[in-house]
């Protein structure tokens, strides 16, 4: 191993370093260089060697020799060719590069170690990438920085990460103290907040949801579709966001159903044709319980449900080409486009890559969280509709409840009001607690 | 034929009640359980994406058209040889390391090259489709919209207004985002900073504005979703027989 000690503090530094990693000392002494080059000498004989065709070279005495692994460490494993001049890269490197060492002690070196790599989404394992210090025996004492408090050291990266200020010295900022939010306490709050008036049943309290504009239009719309209307149906959901968009979706599929629409849908998600299945199921059975339906009568009617890899460009091939999409003889221009979607994005591909091509009128359904980002959207008219949230899929029950007396209102989407609310209400007491707390706690000292 | 249906019903529905109780106890720390149903969580979707894509996609769009001879070359074999040199070279890339990085042999070469074309048309495709995407769906309509927003002689009479203030909004928040007053107006006359200094202020507010309305429809979105498990689970313990008996008392 081509390495170089410290003479003043220990620390392995990679062959030919002008100074140690560590403490700075110089390394290129007179006497140093030369033994450096006297080791590294045969190295390059060695390397020319083997490029060459030919038997290996025997190791000579003044070959350095691979360092022993520690007894704690297994083996080293054979080391792919690229990394014969790279011995820092190799687990077995004792010395330091620009990382500081790994310290088997040091939780906080090791945490950082695995935001660094963090594997598959955190899930697992992270592979170790940082250099191990590896002793033979008993490590060099290192110099060590005075015990400064946490507090001050935030305050100096603080200021040291920030632009110099010329001249205004005065103006230095104090930092606020960080706040202390006792996470666990909210989260067992929130729970238990939801959790007990779900259990109990409890039917108070509940407000009126917010009525947000779009959810009429998007009712008038689909009122408005001629009986056999083509739908066509761009679901960005799967069972990740379910808990919310089901219940957004299920009284605009249900008014869909009632109108006699016909619906194609379309999938890039491989957990959307699922979902997409399950709830147009439920629809279909709430519909045909509210309307003294037969399951024989509608058994005929299938919904085509295609999945489509492939990502937000394989949109345009949908709004260009749909009966290739659903593998049909011919497929009318649809008459309505309604996109179920978890976030902005998939509202926006959709407006983005089919809708200037077919210019269909669009309905999105999406999640509360979409709605700010999607609003300019319908504000530009292009989107006839938006459905979001909770709130807008209870004003859509509401709509179809009053002008269509024979579908029931949804007794979960009451309980969902309820539940919201009391979740808010945490929410709330939360905010103004910790702002009572803030005014009135001890400031920081200086 | 509907019981075992109904059996398969059940015992789903108290799998994801296990499951639901041992993600939610992540919220305690980090521990075995709540890992075991993160790995079963993406070894299942990963799985059943690899069968939904083989059966509904790989199998009827390319594979039986190829047999049957009704794919054409472009769009059978064409994509065969593309989808074929991408894996192949994946493969290679991934579980042969050559001996010889700076020599490969020339089928390695062309086989990479290959991969790397796939890629770039991959890419490209996506990218191209996007920018325009972006332009005719979003760029061009919110402006024209934007621009349209005080010149309509139909319009309401506060639509002006609302033009003008989203006009001052946005620059006011661009100004904030890309101006510096420390560098830029310390050399300007008193009038033009204590108007930049008031304009900046005012974009800074219209960002927080924002980042409040869009964290309060985010908190309200998570929320659905957490009421969902949790009713969820309490309709599970409403089934059940203890549930029964406690009501009975």
């Amino acid at each position: 191993m081509s390495v170089v000690r410290c003479p003043h503090c220990g620390t392995a530094n990679r062959a030919g370093s002008n100074f140690c990693n560590s403490c700075g000392t110089e390394l290129r002494a007179a006497e140093e260089r030369a033994a450096d080059e006297r080791a590294v000498e045969p190295r390059r004989q060695e390397e020319e060697t083997a490029a060459e065709p030919g038997p290996p070279p025997a190791a000579t005495p003044e070959t350095p020799q691979p360092k022993e692994p520690s007894p704690g460490l297994p083996a080293a494993p054979q080391q792919p060719h690229g990394l014969a001049d790279q011995p820092w890269l190799r687990m077995e490197f004792g010395g330091v590069d620009s990382a500081p060492p790994f310290d088997e002690e040091d939780d906080s070196a090791r945490a950082a170690t695995a935001r660094l790599a963090p594997g598959i989404q955190g899930l697992l394992a992270p592979v170790r990438v940082t250099v191990r210090r590896v002793d033979d025996d008993e490590p060099p004492a290192r110099p060590r920085s005075p015990d400064i408090p946490a507090e001050q050291m935030r305050l100096v990266r603080q200021r040291m990460g920030s632009p110099p200020i010329l001249g205004q010295a005065e103006q230095l900022w104090s930092l606020p103290a960080s706040p202390n939010l006792r996470l666990p306490w909210l989260f067992l709050a929130l729970g238990l907040a939801i959790l007990l008036p779900a259990l109990l049943a409890l039917p108070l309290p509940r407000g009126a949801p917010a009525q947000w504009p779009g959810v009429e239009d998007a009712f008038d719309v689909i009122q408005g579709l001629p009986a056999q209307a083509n739908v066509l149906v761009y679901w960005a959901y799967d069972p990740a966001a379910a808990g919310e968009l089901d219940e957004a979706a299920l009284p605009v599929v249900e008014h869909l159903l009632q109108r006699r629409a016909r619906m194609s849908v379309v999938s890039l998600l491989p957990g959307g044709p699922a979902t997409a299945r399950r709830l147009i199921e439920r629809a279909r059975l709430e519909w045909q319980r509210s309307e003294n339906l037969t399951a024989a009568a509608e058994s005929a009617w299938v919904i085509p449900v295609q999945y489509l890899p492939g990502g937000a460009a394989m949109l345009a091939h949908v709004a260009q080409n749909p009966e290739r999409v659903f593998d049909a003889e011919q497929q009318e221009r649809p008459d309505l486009a309604v996109v179920f979607g978890a976030q902005a994005e998939d509202v926006q591909h959709w407006l983005e890559q089919a809708a200037p091509l077919n210019r269909t009128p669009v309905i999105a359904v999406t999640s509360a969280a979409a709605d700010p980002i999607l609003r300019p959207y319908w504000n530009s008219g292009q989107l006839s509709g938006l459905v979001s949230g909770f709130d807008g899929a209870y004003n859509y029950q509401s709509l179809l409840a009053d002008r269509l007396p024979r579908l029931e209102r949804s007794a979960a989407l009451d309980r969902q009001v309820v539940l919201q609310d009391w979740g808010l209400a945490i929410f709330f007491l939360a905010i103004v607690l910790g702002n009572l707390a803030a005014m009135f706690s001890r400031p920081p000292e200086p | 034929m509907q019981s075992s249906a109904l059996v398969f019903d059940t015992i789903g529905a108290w799998v994801a009640f296990v499951f639901t109780l041992m993600v939610f106890s992540a919220l305690a720390g980090d521990n075995a359980l709540a890992r075991l149903s993160q790995h079963i969580l993406v070894g299942a979707s990963l799985g059943y994406a690899a069968v939904l894509a083989t059966r509904h996609v790989i199998l009827p769009r390319l594979v039986d058209p190829l047999i049957s001879g009704e794919a054409g070359i472009l769009d059978g074999w064409l994509p065969l040889g593309l989808a074929a040199s991408l894996i192949l070279a994946g493969a290679d890339r991934i579980m042969l390391r050559p001996a010889k990085p700076n020599a490969p042999p020339i089928w390695r070469r062309l086989l990479h090259g290959a991969g790397r074309l796939v890629t770039a048309l991959l890419l490209g495709i996506g990218l191209g489709a996007g920018i325009m995407g972006a332009l005719q769906g979003t760029l061009i309509p919110q402006y024209l919209r934007a621009a349209q927003i005080g010149f309509v002689p139909s319009a309401p009479g506060y639509l002006p207004l609302v033009g003008l203030l989203t006009l001052v909004l946005t620059t006011a928040t661009l100004l904030h985002l890309y101006l510096d007053p420390s560098r830029h107006l310390d050399r300007q006359p008193g009038a033009v900073r204590g108007l930049m200094a008031s304009w900046l202020w005012l974009g800074q507010r219209a960002m927080w504005l924002a980042a409040g309305v869009i964290f309060a429809r985010l908190a309200a979105s998570r929320l659905s979703l957490l009421i969902a498990r949790v009713t969820f689970l309490t309709d599970m313990i409403h089934d059940t027989a203890f549930w029964t008996w406690l009501q009975s008392l």
